[in-house]
């Protein structure tokens, strides 16, 4: 598997307190990695880290498979917190001022990077006279400015209307879509995230709880008849030859998800009583993708 | 290097508050000149003593009486309205809020994030920005000198150049420059370690001026080892410079005392951008 960024053991101290708790990350090539955490669990100091804005306390990442990161970090769009961008400047002269220190020698750049951000009309007009969204746009577009292969986006959909989270959204799967653009992406919205990440990471309190795909997230959240039984492989069996289910898994020992006949589950349960079964639980689950987030969160509002 | 010196210069074209700190130079040395003028007419009796807070004593009209015309234009030059700007806190002061928020603006606005770690060295970074702080400030003394010498030309005309007056002038300028680049290069040091305008202004202001007052204090016991403390302190050295008359030596003590502290500045500013988060 190739890895845009990998991180092992990634840690940092502020005084006695420890804000990224040795974060393993791993962002496949080609991935829109979706960030989660709550407020002040650690993503933006872990960001911030991986794009050389903060020395890690301890422990050590790679970019693009290599231990050269300054050199690396060349191939990154950042666009950390807020857009960093002057409210006295013009969307153009800010994107002058990034592609110069740059060292950009294509002066067209600018007005490419205005275009696919939506923001030609408004080159000459002051950043401070822009709506939110589209100072995330401009964000994005100075994250752009050097073609990045890997972009590194904290919250860009935050505080925008329905609207603008489309227009970043669509933004973004056409980045990684056609520029092959890999995206390491945070955000509250959860649904938002759910609907253009490939794989993503939990980070509760400083630590990276959980990686997955988003083919598991979609298992995980999916309405199923969840068994408890004695014996898993009786059971299997059982709902196979006599009931012909053969859809379900078998997640942990005594334990079974049914994916179908889920309209008749009172059924499912007494041919397995009847057929020797111990049963001990058997109850229809299924969640939201932000209720199941919250869960992994540690929030006691998720929805079964 | 170059292209973050290209970036600064570029920011320097737009930037407002390098226009707006060379409009305050400028006005006030036209109130300096307006308020001579003042003094001129009260002199003369052209307006009446106590106009606009300005009070003429009877020692003052003695003072003037020595001259032939009796005229404040005669009594007072164009080196002394130098002196002025470079050695009553102005520039100090004007300085000191123009480096804070060239420097400041950078973290507040964020844009320092879009450069660190994108292939320039935090070195190089923190240099381009020096240099052009520094650079930029000295421009705007220049502008101020330029404007005292417009207006002195408009006021007392050209026997105020008479003489060794462009000799003295140019050394007077060089050196003040020296003294006010090591200034300067120190307001980027703590502007750089303060990052918000508030702790930036005001600890360079303090930086400007409790040295001084230290260093003065302290020559009271440095003179018992024969040399004057507060003399190697660029503020108290611009204020203590000749305006003609200087010496080879005074020239030489000048490089060293600048150059001491403006490679101070630089190193630690260097240093602690090197170790320290970019937030």
């Amino acid at each position: 598997m190739e890895y845009v960024l990998q991180t092992n053991g990634l840690t940092k101290i502020y005084g006695r307190a420890k804000v990224v708790n040795e974060v393993s990350m791993h962002v496949k090539k080609g991935s829109i990695y979706g960030f989660i955490g709550k407020n002040g669990a650690g993503k933006t100091t872990f960001m911030r880290m991986a794009a050389g804005l903060a020395a890690p306390s301890a422990g050590s990442m790679t970019i693009f498979g290599s231990s050269d990161l300054e050199k690396q970090r060349m191939r990154i769009g950042t666009l950390i917190e807020n857009p960093g961008i002057y409210p006295g400047m013009t969307a153009r002269d800010n994107l002058e001022v990034v592609r110069r220190s740059l060292g950009i020698t294509e002066k067209s750049r600018v007005d490419e990077m205005l275009s696919i951000t939506s923001l030609s009309n408004a080159g000459k007009k002051k950043v401070k006279n822009f709506s939110m969204g589209m100072k995330q746009r401009l964000g994005i577009a100075v994250s752009l400015l050097r073609n990045p292969d890997f972009l590194i986006l904290d919250e860009p959909i935050n505080g925008l209307d329905p609207a603008g989270i489309k227009e970043i959204r669509d933004l973004l799967i056409k980045l990684n879509h056609e520029k092959q653009i890999t995206i390491l992406i945070s955000s509250h919205i959860l649904g938002e995230l759910s609907k253009i990440a490939t794989d993503y990471g939990i980070i509760r309190e400083g630590a990276l709880i959980e990686e997955f795909g988003a083919g598991e997230l979609e298992t995980r959240c999916r309405r199923c008849l969840k068994l408890s039984v004695e014996h898993e492989h009786l059971a299997a069996g059982v709902l196979e030859e006599q009931l012909g289910i053969h859809n379900y898994d078998v997640p942990n020992p005594g334990e079974l998800r049914v994916f179908e006949h889920l309209d008749d589950t009172a059924e499912i349960n007494r041919v397995l009583i009847q057929n020797g079964v111990t049963l001990r639980e058997s109850y229809l689950a299924g969640q939201d993708l932000e209720g199941y987030f919250m869960q992994l969160l540690g929030n006691s509002t998720g929805k079964n | 290097m170059l292209c973050l010196l290209s970036a600064e210069g570029y920011k320097l074209k737009k930037s407002k508050s390098f226009f707006i700190s060379a409009v305050v130079m400028t006005l006030v040395v036209v109130l300096m000149y307006g308020m001579l003028l003042l003094l001129d007419g009260v002199v003369k009796g052209e307006i009446e003593n106590g106009t606009a807070g300005v009070i003429v004593t009877q020692e003052d009209r003695q003072d003037l009486d020595e001259f032939e015309s009796g005229s404040v234009w005669e009594q007072i030059g164009i080196m002394d309205i130098m002196r002025q700007v470079f050695s009553g806190n102005l520039a100090s002061c004007v300085l000191a809020v123009y480096v804070s928020i060239v420097v400041v603006s950078e973290y507040s606005s964020g844009m320092i994030k879009n450069i660190v770690g994108k292939g320039n060295s935090r070195t190089a970074i923190f240099m381009s920005k020096s240099i052009m702080a520094v650079l930029s400030s000295l421009l705007l003394l220049l502008i101020s000198c330029a404007m005292v010498l417009a207006f002195g030309m408009i006021f007392i005309g050209k026997s105020a150049f008479a003489g060794g007056f462009l000799q003295n002038l140019m050394l007077y300028i060089g050196i003040q420059m020296l003294l006010n680049a090591a200034l300067a290069a120190l307001y980027v040091l703590i502007a750089e370690v303060a990052r918000s305008y508030a702790a930036g202004i005001s600890a360079s202001i303090g930086a400007a001026v409790f040295p001084t007052l230290l260093f003065t204090g302290l020559d009271v016991i440095s003179e018992k080892y024969g040399f004057t403390l507060s003399s190697y302190w660029v503020v108290t050295r611009s204020e203590s410079c000749p305006l003609s008359g200087i010496t080879a030596d005074f020239v030489l003590e000048t490089v060293l005392v600048s150059a001491v502290w403006f490679l101070i500045s630089v190193g630690l500013g260097i240093w602690h951008f090197n170790k320290t988060d970019v937030k």
